[in-house]
């Protein structure tokens, strides 16, 4: 390589500011979670810290609300990587034929994503009002439901109604990473395929979903992830509630250091999210990486 | 071809029913905005209202949320000027160069951006409270460029390394230090990809309200998305001012993602999705 020589050093010049940026706005966090997570001080930190050993953890993992809200998480989790992949290749998929104006629906389609998340979760709450409600009014009129209904006020639905409007708002990622993939498909292989008098399900499953399974793994673990990571939305929409009925992880992170001005807890709890995530996040690097090197 | 028509057929149904589920809150969003008062809290709710109004609007002309828009524009423009700055020079320095570090590191940008962000949160707040600098600006730029700086780096890299170096040998050849053929060659080419990032670090920043609700106490040094929440009192929601601010806020934005989406998409996946 040309540069490897005589550009060793001024390489790391130039990336120097933004390492130390990443590092230090990274790394602190992550590290100062997990001293916090040994000790216990007073309110709001101040006050000495006293090492507590595991104390925290302990306390932590034998509370019923942290397996509540990892309950939550998981189905969260899991149901939306699920549900918003299915969508956003069924998205994707019509996108994906040549039909007049697709740009126009891409367009459309993709416009969730791009408003703000606040505005996604303000709307949706006015529309979910037991009393105004245009959903309400919508399902009622199509005799999907006989009355109106507090979604996001009773524990058995909040989750998941929360959990349809991260489809809403999300499902154009997916969306695009497969839609980028099935343009990658030649027409070639259709037609061949057409020639030996294949129908659609068969071109389905035999052409296009195996040319999709790299992109299926990846942005399976990105949306793990990224549902994993999730505040925005349960904050504004429910705070967690009721009774933490639809409260992830990292609403309880939250929760914990500013309601209950448990800094210390709060900072266990994000250690073990930490700690969760990394392998999914681990993974997914070094799959990036690695195809970064095979075509770099 | 009889079953060729029909399956478009079924497509474009598919298609208009997904648009309508999409675009639904948005329209629902705007007509309530032009709603008189009682028109949007009536039960059952007023699909087709009598009489418009802009009255809703007042909020966004008061002084207040001018401050609000301000407080926005600045924080978000500082914050993209840096992310870009830093992000390409440190993208061009990870394309262009070999060195020990470099793919642990180009890992650790990637590793940045999936971290959960309530590993943040106690740390942030903490640490900004001791130095005393918790309910400023500066605050909530230092927080934004650390969230949207990896993400940065790692689309710029992958842009930058889509362009030939025989780019940059040319000008080297032609006597110019790696600094100019940074600047002079491969930044204008890369431009696609910096615009990306300075829309995607704009927007993330323009929404961002959670370090911002943390962080900023002071009525004068709120941003915007604050201001969308203070349209909630303790028990009333004035719902039709807040679409109306919510009409205010996501317009822009919108605006210039449906005039530049092409640029902007391709830019979202690497370059690989066309047109």
């Amino acid at each position: 390589m040309w540069m490897s020589r005589r550009g060793v050093n001024l390489g790391v010049l130039y990336i120097l500011p933004a390492m130390i940026i990443i590092v230090a706005g990274l790394a602190y966090p992550v590290i100062y979670n997990l001293y916090l997570g040994f000790f216990r001080g007073g309110i709001v930190g101040t006050g000495r810290q006293q090492f507590v050993g595991l104390a925290n953890f302990a306390s932590i993992l034998r509370s019923r609300e942290f397996w509540e809200v990892a309950k939550n998480t998981g189905i969260w989790t899991a149901g939306i990587t699920v549900l918003i992949e299915l969508l956003g290749f069924a998205a994707a998929f019509l996108l994906n034929q040549s039909l007049r104006g697709r740009v126009i629906f891409r367009v459309i389609f993709l416009l969730p994503f791009v408003i703000p998340g606040i505005v996604a979760a303000l709307i949706w709450r006015f529309m979910l009002d037991p009393s105004f409600g245009a959903l309400n009014d919508v399902l009622w009129r199509l005799r999907i439901t006989h009355e109106y209904f507090p979604w996001l006020a009773r524990k058995e639905t909040a989750l998941l109604t929360v959990m349809v409007v991260y489809l809403w708002k999300v499902f154009p990622f997916p969306m695009i990473m497969f839609l980028a993939s099935l343009q990658t498909i030649p027409d070639e292989l259709y037609e061949a395929a057409r020639a030996d008098a294949a129908n659609s399900w068969q071109l389905l499953r035999l052409i296009t979903l195996p040319m999709l399974r790299g992109t299926v793994l990846a942005t399976t673990i990105l949306m793990i992830i990224l549902a994993f990571n999730s505040f925005d939305l349960t904050y504004i929409m429910t705070g967690g509630g009721p009774v933490r009925s639809s409260e992830i992880l990292a609403m309880y992170v939250y929760d914990l250091g500013f309601t209950s001005l448990n800094f210390n807890g709060a900072a266990t709890v994000a250690t073990l999210m930490f700690v969760a995530s990394i392998t999914f996040i681990l993974l997914y690097v070094s799959r990036t990486m690695h195809e970064e090197s095979d075509t770099g | 071809m009889k079953s060729d028509r029909s399956s478009t057929l079924l497509a474009y149904i598919c298609l208009i029913v997904l648009a309508v589920l999409v675009l639904f809150p948005f329209a629902w969003m705007l007509a309530t905005s032009v709603k008189t008062q009682p028109d949007v809290y009536k039960s059952p709710p007023v699909w087709i209202p009598k009489k418009l109004t802009l009255a809703n609007y007042q909020g966004i002309l008061t002084p207040k949320w001018g401050i609000y828009t301000l407080n926005s524009l600045l924080v978000c423009s500082v914050t993209t000027v840096i992310v870009v700055a830093v992000g390409s020079v440190a993208a061009y320095g990870f394309s262009r160069f070999r060195f020990r570090m470099r793919d642990t590191l180009l890992s650790v940008s990637l590793v940045g951006r999936l971290l959960p962000v309530s590993v943040m949160f106690v740390p942030f707040y903490m640490m900004f409270a001791k130095i005393g600098l918790s309910d400023t600006l500066w605050t909530l730029v230092v927080v934004y460029v650390i969230t949207n700086l990896p993400f940065g780096i790692w689309i710029l890299t992958e842009y930058i390394n889509s362009i030939p170096r025989s780019l940059d040998e040319a000008a080297i050849i032609d006597g110019s230090s790696f600094l100019q053929v940074m600047i002079r060659v491969v930044f204008p080419v890369a431009s696609p990809g910096i615009v990306t990032v300075a829309f995607l670090s704009f927007i993330s920043s323009w929404q961002e309200f959670l370090f911002a609700n943390l962080f900023l106490t002071t009525v004068s040094r709120r941003t915007l998305p604050l201001g969308l929440m203070g349209y909630q009192g303790q028990y009333f929601i004035d719902w039709g001012g807040l679409m109306a601010a919510a009409v205010a806020t996501a317009l822009p934005m919108t605006l210039v993602f449906v005039i530049f989406q092409r640029k902007i998409v391709p830019g979202l996946t690497g370059g690989a999705l066309k047109g």
